[in-house]
């Protein structure tokens, strides 16, 4: 055996295959095999890990305190008036009252909630210049904005697209009432509320002297009632496109129905702990209209945690799966050990 | 996509290189070879040519339905309008796919074609050999009375020497070339066809016409032996020669994975909403269930023993040469002498003998090798060295064998004067007329011929006469008269013959073992064991096919019965095959069955006939005559019907075409898979038809290596092949092609969900980036790593286990249903992969109090989740975690991290801002521990189902891979390790005896006496001692 190998090798040493464990497909390995122990053990630990995790992630979501209320139906007038867009000039300001049981203490956010609007529509989603954006000087004839690019007369719109023309523009401002009288403005941050890496980076005003030089020869989208260099005329950081209004509303939403930080609470006076339990009143211009596309809006309250938000979710579904792979566990250890204890009835 | 091709792309460029070099010197070396072999006769034996290869293999390609399903999406692609993607999302996997794929169409093709053009003349590179290139009309020959010898092995596996004669006509024209140039005849002939063994046509030569028939052709494949020279005529060339004939076409092979792919294409591409699925192309891996088998036999090896007085070890019958006993003498002495073998001595010492049955050259060569050398003969004188001593023995008569003598005997006179007869051949009819005598004896060889039949070796008996020199000369004119008779001349000899052989005197008896290639008959079984149907197509004689179905244990003593099929019309050959069917399974001719039922009603489309059960274990053997019939039309049902109930079938006699049709007829009637294996040019168009072509690479030339898809150099490594191989290989593509589909519906579906919410937009879940690179880099390496190493059982256990090739040959473990839980596997895990993500996100904040549900962060998220989910699943797929399968899965699990966190950093975005809008996301979001606590509870949700479904399958419903390895754990625990099956020779019990093989034709006794085949120029010089043993001997 041994001789006639080397004499075939000798004979034709090229159409050998080399004797490498690679070749001869005999590499050392490991071979983990599902066995009763590793597949049991590792059912109780992760069931028992999901089940204290989930209960966990349920008693910080309930820590959280929250106040949504849904003003497009408190203030139904002004629903209305927008229902016609003839009346796009008419000013409508509604006010919400509510009372807050309880303190709401740490950090708290006020945010807007839409529902049923589809930020997420492949042709809405596309529909931006990120040059234009960047403040590069780009034809935006060429990009995804149409049809909101140029108005007739050949002026470009700054910012073009659908998902800036849709831009929320309600104003809301929130009043507490130190008794029954007299209420005070809550002092609320309008910046602050994105991203660093889009305030920063993806987000940049055209240069030039000054802001309102920058946007000269372009004009406002023809949803918006003032041009983009207004948007915070008080302070220049946040404005034009680092608005940070403008910022988050383009950052569009995954689902159709979302919440997007408006403002969050500025730690002064009474309100350095947070807002104290109270009354307290909206006071909304309400421009953004929801009935035609059969929407909601909501304005929220929220005080937060390192899990987020008062999304319960993630908490049940730990819970829920922990205590059925705990179950499954069970289960199929009762198995094991019936097939076990048949094998062995049947060696004998 | 690059799994299926693991040793193609592991080196893709290294491949593509090579191309380019061979195109280039393909280009160099074109004009070359269109100037050597004129394009009207040249042969195409390459599928394309430079200008053809494009379109030809892309038009093959886009056959594959997967492709084309691409190309489609590809110009659905380049309308904006109906676009979701860009189109490089399609484009780059599709184009390095057909690249690939096409770089390796390319090399296959031009490397075959390039050992084949080199193939047709392998032959004439080794000396003293002329391989015939056309079909030739033998005109003339060095040898006496224009004989030529040939060898037909290529043509039809026969290694033995044949005979052409030319016409006495054309023999005048000699070697004169003014005469041959001047040559100016006329031949018709038949139309080129395949037919090996006819030709029919005339010679028209000044105005006398000459019949032409197959003794008078040369056909192209065939070696000329023992001959300098020869003329010939050139009836057909390229194409038309009927070795080309019988080739097959080259066809593009796919394997039933391949076509139950398009159909699942089709469907897929039907139900796929998003249209994400990537190209994929699979290759060779169907585990075939029938096996077709030729050429077991290179080479008899004999093993001889005089049973009367000695031992069987070889070293006490040197003794008794060398202590001259008479009885051993005179049995060497026969052997030396009683025969038809023509001896050959090129150069002087280089004795060859030319024998016409391999079984005489081994006897022959064992009176050699024991110091009785057969030197050269004339028609009237036989030359041998006796011990050193030349004796010049007069030979007087050749009573030739034939099948129904089943003996052969010389009559000799010996220098000293003594006349006698020896006579070999089967033990039965010997025994009968041996002289009562030596009864004592009789009985002694008997037991010793029960031996070696027990061992399985095939015996001969020899035995002498001493005849009286009256009673000689008295048969001798008798002799001669019967010979010239006109009428039942046949008849008359053989009264003759059967006069003069008897009591005969036993001299002992001689047994040969044909020596097959190692380990085939354990090959065989072991096969058999893992329930391979073994057909066995052999262009051999009966007998010696028969004999080999023997020795290699397809046939055997337990079997039922053993058909044999030899009608000469196509009516005896139905009522055969009827009698055999009859006999193995009665209720088959039943109007109840169901195979009569649908072949009465013509509308059923499909001829796939269900398994048919005998009654018993059976053998059939047909000859290649009656075969010719029953592939006719409305016979090949009942021929495969019968066959198939059959455990071994053996054709013989058969012609390359008829290999290639039998293989057809198993394709076209069994759901089966067919594998061919052989080692000769006969052997090409069978190897070309079969769904898997195997060549072994011997002595016979290239041919059968350069036409196959797997070749290698013994019958034995087909075990290892299949069994080991095969079985691996076709459980790694099926682990693959399961992955892929899952791991592409748990991709697609999850937009399927999104939908939904969505506005049924067709916004993608994922980032454009990660659905290029999803198929292409993040999850191509992993499976590829398992697919070139998964191992559920090693080696060891797959050859000691024939039965876990069983899953394969029916197709357990991919087919429709188990697409169906791909599927299923894929929608559960594309619901949770959608809803965890998207409950987690719903209506949440991060923990800084910013909005978490934009559509970017959502994206990552998701495809993270995917991702990991997937290589999760991957890991628990591979068994067999070598080296490069950790660095596979955890590379792409890194380079993953590592390009999402590239492309989604400020840089990227400055400099490409349209092409990577994801600026941020990334550390945005991965920062976030509520994405990390949905990516794990995704996780766990998507396999932890599958652990325990594993485990309580393995449980439950322990499949054959499952028990082996179980008992596999156990016996390795009292360390008991299968070796491999040592080479030991089997034992069979069998009580078949001689069937005295000897495939020569008949007639060449005859042919020696006329002494029309001798040389009238003797080479033989008389001097010295030649047996290198007798040599020996002396020294001691």
């Amino acid at each position: 055996m041994k001789n006639k190998n080397s004499q075939g090798a000798q004979e034709s040493p090229s159409r050998c295959p080399d004797n490498s464990a690679f070749k001869q497909q005999k590499l050392p390995a490991w071979k983990p095999k599902l066995t009763a122990p590793t597949v049991l053990s590792s059912f109780f630990t992760i069931g028992v890990f999901c089940l204290l995790v989930g209960i966990c992630l349920i008693l910080y979501a309930r820590s959280v305190k929250e106040i949504q209320i849904n003003y497009s139906d408190i203030c139904l007038n002004c629903s209305k008036l927008r229902e016609n867009s003839s009346n796009w000039d008419k000013e409508c300001n509604c006010s919400v009252y509510f009372t807050l049981q309880e303190n709401m203490l740490g950090d708290v956010f006020m945010y807007y909630r839409l529902q049923n609007f589809y930020q997420n529509h492949r042709r809405y989603v596309l529909s931006r210049s990120d040059a234009q954006l960047l403040g590069q000087d780009v034809n935006i004839q060429n990009s995804n904005c149409a049809p909101f690019t140029i108005y007739p007369n050949g002026t470009p719109m700054a910012p073009c697209g659908a998902i800036a023309n849709s831009m929320f523009n309600d104003s809301i401002q929130l009043f507490y009432y130190l008794n029954s009288s007299t209420a005070i403005k809550v002092p609320l941050l309008k910046s602050g509320n994105s991203w660093w890496s889009d305030k920063n980076v993806k987000f940049r005003n055209p240069t030039s002297y000054n802001l309102s030089s920058a946007f000269a020869g372009t004009t406002r989208p023809p949803y918006w009632q003032k041009p983009a260099y207004l948007l915070d005329e008080e302070d220049e950081r946040n404005n034009g496109y680092i608005n940070d209004d403008f910022i988050i509303w383009m950052r569009v939403s995954a689902f159709p129905t979302f919440r997007n930080l408006y403002r969050h609470l500025r730690h002064t006076n009474q309100f350095a702990d947070g807002l104290p339990a109270g009354n307290y009143t909206f006071h909304i211009t309400y421009n953004f209209p929801v009935t035609k596309f059969k929407g909601e809006k909501q304005v929220v309250l929220s005080t937060s945690t390192w899990s987020g938000g008062s999304n319960l979710f993630l908490g049940i579904a730990y819970t829920v799966s922990g205590a059925v792979i705990v179950l499954a566990g069970f289960i199929i250890t009762a198995i094991h050990l019936k097939l076990r204890k048949k094998k062995t009835y049947f060696q004998r | 996509m690059s799994a299926s091709q693991p040793a193609g792309s592991a080196s893709i460029f290294q491949t593509v290189l090579k191309w380019v070099v061979l195109q280039f010197l393909f280009l160099f070396y074109h004009p070359f070879v269109c100037f050597l072999f004129p394009q009207n006769n040249s042969i195409k034996t390459s599928k394309y040519n430079f200008f053809t290869f494009l379109p030809l293999n892309l038009f093959e390609q886009f056959q594959r339905i997967a492709n084309a399903y691409f190309l489609f999406l590809l110009i659905l692609q380049l309308i904006p309008q109906v676009s979701s993607l860009s189109w490089f999302t399609t484009v780059v996997p599709l184009v390095l796919v057909l690249t690939v794929s096409g770089a390796k169409d390319a090399i296959d093709d031009f490397v075959t074609s390039l050992g084949r053009f080199f193939c047709g003349c392998v032959s004439s590179y080794r000396p003293g050999f002329i391989c015939v290139q056309a079909d030739l009309l033998l005109l003339s020959s060095s040898e006496p009375h224009s004989l030529t010898y040939i060898e037909t092995a290529e043509l039809d596996g026969e290694t033995n020497l044949k005979v052409k004669q030319a016409l006495t006509v054309t023999a005048e024209l000699g070697e004169n070339l003014q005469k041959l140039t001047d040559f100016n005849g006329e031949v018709k002939c038949e139309a080129p066809n395949n037919k090996l063994d006819k030709f029919t046509g005339t010679l028209t030569l000044h105005g006398e016409k000459f019949a032409l028939d197959n003794e008078k052709m040369l056909l192209r494949g065939c070696t000329i032996r023992n001959t300098e020279w020869c003329f010939g005529l050139v009836i057909y060339a390229g194409p038309d020669t009927k070795l080309m004939q019988n080739c097959g076409k080259t066809t593009f092979k796919r394997t039933s994975i391949d076509r139950l792919m398009n159909v699942l294409v089709l469907v897929v591409s039907l139900i796929n909403l998003s249209s994400l699925l990537q190209p994929c192309s699979s290759l060779q891996s169907a585990p075939p269930s029938f096996l077709t088998n030729e050429g077991t036999s290179k080479g008899t090896n004999e093993k001889k023993k005089n049973a009367r007085k000695f031992m069987f070890y070889d070293h006490s019958l040197v003794e008794a040469v060398k202590l001259d006993d008479a009885a051993t003498h005179r049995f060497f002495r026969l052997l030396s002498l009683c025969h038809t073998v023509m001896p050959e001595e090129k150069k002087a010492g280089n004795l060859v003998y030319q024998a016409q049955s391999p079984d005489e050259g081994a006897l022959v060569t064992a009176a050699r090798n024991f110091g009785f050398v057969f030197r050269a003969r004339t028609p009237e004188t036989i030359t041998v060295v006796e011990m050193g001593e030349t004796k010049v023995y007069e030979l007087l008569a050749i009573l030739d064998f034939n099948n129904v003598r089943k003996r052969m005997s010389v009559i000799v006179r010996s220098p000293e004067g003594d006349l006698t007869l020896y006579c070999k051949g089967a033990d039965t009819i010997v025994y009968e007329l041996l002289d009562a005598s030596c009864e004592s004896l009789k009985e002694e060889t008997m037991e010793h011929l029960n031996e070696f039949a027990g061992e399985g070796l095939r015996t001969l008996v020899v035995a002498y006469k001493n005849l009286q020199e009256d009673y000689f000369e008295e048969w001798h004119k008798r002799h001669h008269e019967a010979s010239t008779a006109l009428d039942e001349r046949e008849e008359k000899l053989s009264e003759l013959y059967e006069e003069i052989e008897k009591d005969l005197m036993l001299l002992g008896a001689t047994a040969i073992e044909d020596k097959l290639q190692d380990g085939v008959p354990q090959t065989i079984e072991t096969l058999a064991k893992a329930h391979i149907k073994i057909w066995v197509l052999t262009g051999d004689k009966q007998e010696t096919a028969v004999n080999i179905g023997y020795s290699c244990n397809m046939l055997h003593d337990d079997m039922k019965d053993v058909f044999i099929i030899e009608g000469h019309t196509s009516e005896a050959v139905l009522d055969e095959l009827r009698t055999a069917r009859k006999k193995m399974n009665p209720d088959s001719f039943l109007d109840s069955d169901e195979i009569n039922i649908k072949f009465e009603n013509p509308s059923m489309k499909s001829r796939i006939l269900p398994e048919e059960q005998a009654n018993g274990v059976y053998g059939l053997v047909i000859n290649g005559h009656s075969l010719a019939y029953a592939l006719e039309g409305n016979l090949e049902l009942e021929l495969v019907r019968t066959a198939c109930m059959c455990k071994v079938v053996i054709c013989c006699r058969v012609t390359p075409l008829q290999k290639a049709q039998v293989v057809e007829l198993v394709k076209k009637y069994k759901k089966a898979v067919t594998l061919a294996i052989g080692d000769g040019a006969n052997d090409v168009s069978m190897i070309k038809t079969a769904h898997i072509g195997v060549g072994i690479s011997g002595q016979e030339g290239m041919q059968a290596v350069l036409s196959s898809d797997f070749s290698f150099a013994q019958f034995r490594y087909l075990q290892r092949l299949l069994l080991v191989h095969g079985r691996w290989s076709y459980i790694r593509m099926c682990k693959f092609l399961r992955y892929f589909f899952y791991k592409n519906f748990a991709f697609t579906l999850v937009h399927f969900w999104y939908g939904f919410f969505s506005g049924f937009s067709a916004q993608t879940v994922y980032d454009q980036w990660f659905i290029t690179l999803y198929n292409l880099v993040y999850t191509s390496l992993p499976v590829l790593g398992m697919s070139l190493f998964d191992q559920d059982v090693d080696d060891r256990w797959s050859m000691q286990f024939p039965h876990l090739y069983e899953p394969g040959q029916q197709n357990l473990y991919f087919n429709k249903i188990e697409f169906v839980k791909c599927v299923l596997h894929g929608i559960y895990s594309s619901l949770i992969l959608f809803f965890i993500p998207y409950g987690a996100m719903y209506d949440a904040v991060r923990s800084d109090g910013k909005a978490i549900a934009d559509y970017q962060s959502f994206a990552l998220m998701a495809q993270t989740c995917l991702l990991i989910v997937v290589s999760v699943q991957i890991g628990l797929d591979t068994a067999y975690w070598t080296a490069v399968n950790q660095f596979f899965i955890w590379g792409s699990l890194s380079v993953y991290f590592a390009i999402i966190f590239t492309m989604y950093s400020d840089g990227m975005y400055l400099i490409f801002t349209a092409s990577f809008p994801f600026i941020g996301t990334a550390r945005n979001t991965l920062s976030q521990p509520n994405v990390w606590l949905a990516i794990f509870l995704s996780i766990i949700l998507c396999v932890l189902p599958v652990v325990g479904g594993r485990f309580l399958k393995a449980q439950l419903m322990p499949t054959v891979s499952d028990k082996s390895v179980s008992r596999g754990l156990g016996l390795r625990s009292v360390r008991v390790l299968p070796g491999l099956a040592p080479g030991t020779r089997l034992r069979r019990t069998s009580t078949r005896r001689s069937g005295y093989a000897f495939s020569h034709q008949h007639g060449f006794g005859a042919l020696i006496m006329s002494g029309r085949n001798m040389r009238p120029k003797l080479p033989f010089t008389t001097t010295g001692t030649f047996s290198p043993n007798s040599e020996k001997n002396k020294h001691k």
